[in-house]
Parts: C-alpha cells; sequence; structure tokens
C-alpha cells in the first residue's frame, strides 16, 4: 500500500479534520476509504492534481464484506459526540451527520439491483448500496496529516470508477463532474497500474463500452484496457 | 450572474450543492417537526419564608404566549431535546442562507 505524508495545509476546514480524526481514532479506516471530490484535495496535497470543485457532502464507503462483521466501535455515537448530528434523509431514509454545513454519508458496494440502505452494524451506521464502489478498494493509498490518516482510492482506481460511472448517470451536469475530475486525473496516472487494474477489474461489455465513451469524450486513448483490436 | 451558467462543470456542481441544501432542509425541517416546541423556563416562588422553584414551557400558539408546567422528573430529558431542536435549527438556518445565495447565484 502506497503511504504518503502530508503537512497541515489551511485548505482543509477544520470541521472536515474533526470528521477524519473521529473516523480514524475509531478505526473505520481499517474498512474504509473516503471517496468523491474530497479525495481529489487529497491528491492535491500528494500527485500535485489539481481540482478545486467539490460540495459539503462528503462520502465515506465500506469494504463490501464489513456489512456482515460483528459489533465493533459505535461510529453513531463517536460522530454525535463531536457535535456531528444524526439526521434521517427524508426522501433516502438514509442516516447522515451534520457538522454545520458540511453532511457525511456512508455508502457501500452495491452487487446485483438491489437498492435498500443497508445497516452497518459493525459500526451502527446505514450505509447507501451502490455498485462499481468495490473497484475502489484496489490498491488504496494511505495519507498521513498530522492530526489523523486518511485512506482513499488510488487516482488510477477513481479514474476508471468515474470512466464507468460517467455514463451512467441521470444527470448530464454530475456526467459532465465525472469527466472533468478525470481530465484532472489523466496527466497523473501510472499507466501500467491502470492496465493492471482494467485487466483484472470484471467488466461486463456494457461496462467496457462506457469506459470507451468516457475516454473518447476527454480525449484519452483508451490502451490500458487493450481491447482486442 | 450568466458567467457561471456559461461553465457546465461549475454550474452543474452549483446546482448540485442547491439540491443537496434543499433536501437537508426539509430533513431538518421534519427532523425539528417531531421535537418539542417552545423554551424551558424556571420560576421561583416564595411561600412561608421557603423558596420553592418550578419549571415551565413557554411556547407560542398563534399570537398568544402559552404556558405548560413541566413536572421535575420531565425537564432533564426536555431540556435535552429543546437543546437538539435548537441546534437542529441553528443547522437549518445555515442551510436556508446558502440556498438563497445559490439561487441567487443561479
Amino acid at each position: 500500500m502506497r503511504e504518503f505524508y502530508i503537512e497541515k495545509k489551511a485548505s482543509l476546514p477544520e470541521q472536515v479534520q474533526a470528521i477524519l480524526t473521529t473516523l480514524d481514532e475509531n478505526g473505520f479506516f481499517e474498512d474504509g476509504i473516503l471517496v468523491g471530490s474530497w479525495a481529489m484535495l487529497f491528491y492535491h496535497e500528494t500527485f500535485g492534481i489539481e481540482y478545486v470543485l467539490r460540495t459539503d457532502d462528503i462520502d465515506f464507503a465500506f469494504l463490501p464484506e464489513v456489512a456482515k462483521q460483528k459489533k465493533g466501535p459505535d461510529l453513531e455515537a463517536a460522530l454525535a459526540e463531536q457535535g456531528f448530528d444524526p439526521i434521517i434523509d427524508i426522501l433516502s431514509d438514509l442516516q447522515k451527520f451534520l457538522a454545520g454545513t458540511f453532511e457525511i454519508e456512508f455508502l457501500v458496494h452495491r452487487k446485483g439491483a438491489r437498492e435498500e440502505i443497508i445497516m452497518v452494524s459493525k459500526y451502527n451506521v446505514t450505509a447507501q448500496p451502490l455498485p462499481f464502489l468495490d473497484l475502489l478498494f484496489i490498491d488504496p493509498i494511505t495519507v498521513h496529516h498530522p492530526k489523523f490518516k486518511v485512506r482513499l482510492p488510488s487516482p488510477e482506481t477513481l479514474f476508471m470508477h468515474k470512466l464507468i460511472i460517467a455514463q451512467r448517470r441521470k444527470k448530464e451536469t454530475k456526467k459532465e463532474k465525472d469527466l472533468d475530475q478525470c481530465t484532472a486525473l489523466a496527466p497523473h496516472l501510472d499507466l501500467a497500474k491502470l492496465t493492471d487494474i482494467a485487466q483484472n477489474y470484471h467488466m461486463s461489455k456494457e461496462t467496457k463500452r462506457n469506459v470507451l465513451t468516457s475516454c473518447a469524450a476527454i480525449d484519452f486513448a483508451p490502451d490500458f484496457l487493450c481491447l482486442p483490436q | 450572474m450568466a458567467v457561471v451558467k456559461k461553465d457546465i462543470v461549475v454550474h452543474g456542481m452549483l446546482q448540485d450543492e442547491l439540491e443537496r441544501c434543499e433536501k437537508m432542509a426539509a430533513s431538518l425541517e421534519s427532523a425539528v417537526s417531531e421535537m418539542p416546541r417552545g423554551s424551558l423556563h424556571q420560576r421561583n416562588m416564595k411561600y412561608k419564608e421557603k423558596v420553592y422553584s418550578y419549571h415551565h414551557l413557554k411556547l407560542r400558539k398563534g399570537s398568544k404566549s402559552v404556558y405548560k408546567h413541566v413536572p421535575k422528573a420531565e425537564v432533564a430529558a426536555l431540556e435535552i431535546q429543546i437543546k437538539a431542536r435548537q441546534k437542529k435549527e441553528k443547522d437549518l438556518k445555515q442551510f436556508k442562507d446558502r440556498i438563497k445565495y445559490l439561487k441567487k447565484l443561479l
């Protein structure tokens, strides 16, 4: 696993630092990773990847098998103790946590079509199942901040993930944002790693088509897929 | 703010943030509506050289102020719930302010 060390930076809001510290202290990063646009902020510190657009929702993903494991740290209580209020999303029934306008949400890999919210008993929180999250757990990186350590996907897996999900988005703006992040990531990728991921991660024909469509959209040669000519 | 609309990614991100704030404001409003209203007050009364204190809940019903006696055994739990409601109302205000700002931008 690749490890990086960063200095205390003003670009990381105090509330986000507090969230990551609480999760780290409760062992979350043994079983989970930071995903979404906030991972890009750490890529800036570690790989020099520039991407500044992000909303105030911070997503964390659990390893697919964690949902079945026995009870561990009570993350709900730990977050509430730090002032991150639990709140139920009235549309999805998903439990979220609020810190000012920052919103914490947990996700878990979805196998198949079942979309129901999953109770992750080990951490006493609920998580929203989404497809392709297992991809992000391939060779993640760890970033050590003076206050906490955070685990996040490698730029290569995040790039591949965004290529896939961009074409599955219903909203055009979300698709554009995914592709925009891919464009920012592309020049910094380890192409051998990317090929390795593409060769070992099972993708259906439709998923490969989605990757090719996204590659064409950002003008990125899809050689890493090693598709038969 | 036509400048924002010209960039589909920036515009989309702001639109996402607006939708997220609206959803969260609705969730907070729903949570607040299920929590006890009003504020908790303590009153001291002197009777035959002794001072007695009791708690009451002060709340609005239309244009009137209504006072409800709160039994001593229920004070601690009610105080926690009222503080939790006030925190949620504070969060709600932050989201409403951001919604107002984002709507101006978009």
